[in-house]
C-alpha cells in the first residue's frame, strides 16, 4: 500500500499511475477511456471529490494515468485520505484498482 | 583356497503398485490491474484558451473603431439627408458602400443595398399593389378596382336616387304649402265669420236668437271650412257632403211650434 504526502494548499501535485496486469506485469492500454482518481477520508464512504485524468486519448496508451489534484487540496482540511482508481474502457468494461492509495495531508504554515 | 558360487534365480512375484493422482487441480490467474502510485508533476498544463481569447478582444478593439465612425457618420448625415424626404437611409448606404462593403460590415452593408438596391424589388411589391389597381382592374384586382369603378360608376344611379330625394323637397313646396295656406285661410276665415252671424243674429234681439246663432254657425263652419278646403284640394265633393244638412228659420214672433206651419219670419233649407 503506497501512502502519499501532500501539503493542504498546494495547486501543483499531480498523481501517477501505472497501471499493469497482475498475471503478466504488462502495461494496460488504456487508450481513449476514461480515468477517474475518487478521494475520501479514510474511513468514510462519502468522497469529497473526483478528478479524471489530465492526460487523455492515445496519450493513455501506456498505463499511465496523471490526476492533478488543482484546487482540490485547498478545500479540505489535514489528516488522511485514501483514493479509488477507476477506468471506463472505450468498449465499456469498468476496471477498479482494488488497491487504495493513501493521502496524508498536512497544515501548511501560513 | 577355493571359491564356490552359488547362483540362483529369484523371482519377485510380489505385487506393485503404482498410484495415480487422478484429483482436479486448479490453476487461478490473477488478470487485476495492479497499480503503482507516485506523487510529483508530471505535465505542464496550459491555458491557450484564455490568451485566444485576449488576441481576439484586441482584435476587435481595432476592428472597431471604423465601424463606429460609420456609426456616427450615419447618424449625422440623417440629420442632413432626412431635411428633404428622410434620406436617412441613402446616407447611411453611402458610408457603409464605400467602408464596410468588403469588411465586416457586410451585414450593415447589406441594410444600406436594401435600402438602395431593395428599394426597387421592395417598391416592387409595393408596386405590385399599385399595379394590381391599374394593371388587374379587369383580372384579379376586379374586386379591388371594382370599388373605385363602383364609386363612378354608380354615382349616377346613387346620384339618381339622390336627386330624386333633392326634386322631391323643391317640387313638393308648392302643394305643402297650399295645405298650410288652406289652415291659415280657415283659421281667420271662420273667427270673423262667426263673429258676423252672431251679429246679424242680435239684430236687436240678440237674447233669443242666440240659440239660432249658435246651430247656424256650426253649419256655417262646416261649409266654410270646406269651401276653403276645397279651393285646394277636395272642393266639390265633401262640401257637398256637408252642405245636405243645412236648413233654417227665422221668426222673432213665437215659439215655433205654436203654428202649425211658418206664417211669419223666414225659411230656407240649404
Amino acid at each position: 500500500m503506497t501512502t502519499l504526502f501532500l501539503v493542504q494548499g498546494d495547486t501543483g501535485p499531480q498523481v501517477q499511475v501505472n497501471l499493469t496486469r497482475a498475471d503478466t506485469g504488462a502495461v494496460v492500454d488504456c487508450s481513449n477511456s476514461t480515468c477517474t482518481l475518487a478521494v475520501r477520508s479514510r474511513g468514510s464512504e462519502t468522497t469529497l471529490f473526483t478528478v479524471t485524468a489530465t492526460n487523455v486519448g492515445t496519450n493513455l496508451a501506456d498505463g499511465k494515468l496523471i490526476f492533478s489534484l488543482g484546487n482540490n487540496l485547498t478545500s479540505i482540511n489535514a489528516g488522511a485520505y485514501e483514493g479509488e482508481v477507476n477506468v471506463v474502457f472505450s468498449s465499456g468494461i469498468i476496471e477498479t484498482v482494488y488497491e487504495v492509495v493513501d493521502f496524508v495531508v498536512r497544515d501548511d504554515f501560513s | 583356497m577355493s571359491s564356490f558360487y552359488i547362483r540362483s534365480t529369484v523371482t519377485d512375484l510380489s505385487i506393485k503398485r503404482s498410484v495415480v493422482d487422478l484429483s482436479l487441480s486448479s490453476n487461478v490467474i490473477d488478470k487485476s490491474l495492479v497499480a503503482e502510485f507516485s506523487a510529483g508533476f508530471f505535465l505542464i498544463i496550459k491555458d491557450f484558451a484564455n490568451s485566444a481569447v485576449v488576441t481576439e478582444s484586441l482584435s476587435l478593439s481595432i476592428g472597431k473603431p471604423l465601424a463606429n465612425s460609420f456609426v456616427v457618420l450615419d447618424v449625422q448625415f440623417l440629420g442632413i439627408g432626412k431635411v428633404l424626404s428622410d434620406g436617412f437611409s441613402a446616407g447611411e448606404s453611402n458610408l457603409l458602400a464605400f467602408e464596410k462593403v468588403l469588411n465586416n460590415s457586410a451585414s450593415v452593408t447589406e441594410e444600406e443595398e436594401l435600402s438602395f438596391a431593395k428599394s426597387i424589388s421592395n417598391a416592387g411589391a409595393v408596386s405590385e399593389l399599385y399595379a394590381s389597381s391599374l394593371g388587374k382592374v379587369f383580372l384579379n384586382s376586379s374586386a379591388l378596382s371594382d370599388e373605385p369603378s363602383l364609386g363612378y360608376a354608380k354615382a349616377f344611379v346613387n346620384s339618381s336616387a339622390l336627386t330624386d330625394s333633392l326634386s322631391f323637397p323643391f317640387g313638393k313646396v308648392s302643394s305643402d304649402s297650399a295645405v298650410f295656406s288652406d289652415s291659415e285661410v280657415l283659421g281667420v276665415g271662420l273667427f270673423l265669420d262667426d263673429t258676423l252671424y252672431v251679429t246679424d243674429d242680435a239684430d236687436g234681439v240678440a237674447g233669443d236668437d242666440s240659440s239660432y246663432t249658435f246651430v247656424k254657425v256650426v253649419s256655417n263652419f262646416s261649409i266654410l271650412t270646406d269651401n276653403d278646403t276645397i279651393a285646394f284640394a277636395g272642393i266639390k265633393s265633401e262640401a257637398l257632403g256637408l252642405a245636405d244638412s243645412g236648413s233654417g228659420r227665422s221668426q222673432g214672433y213665437c215659439a215655433f211650434d205654436y203654428f202649425a206651419e211658418d206664417y211669419v219670419g223666414s225659411s230656407w233649407t240649404f
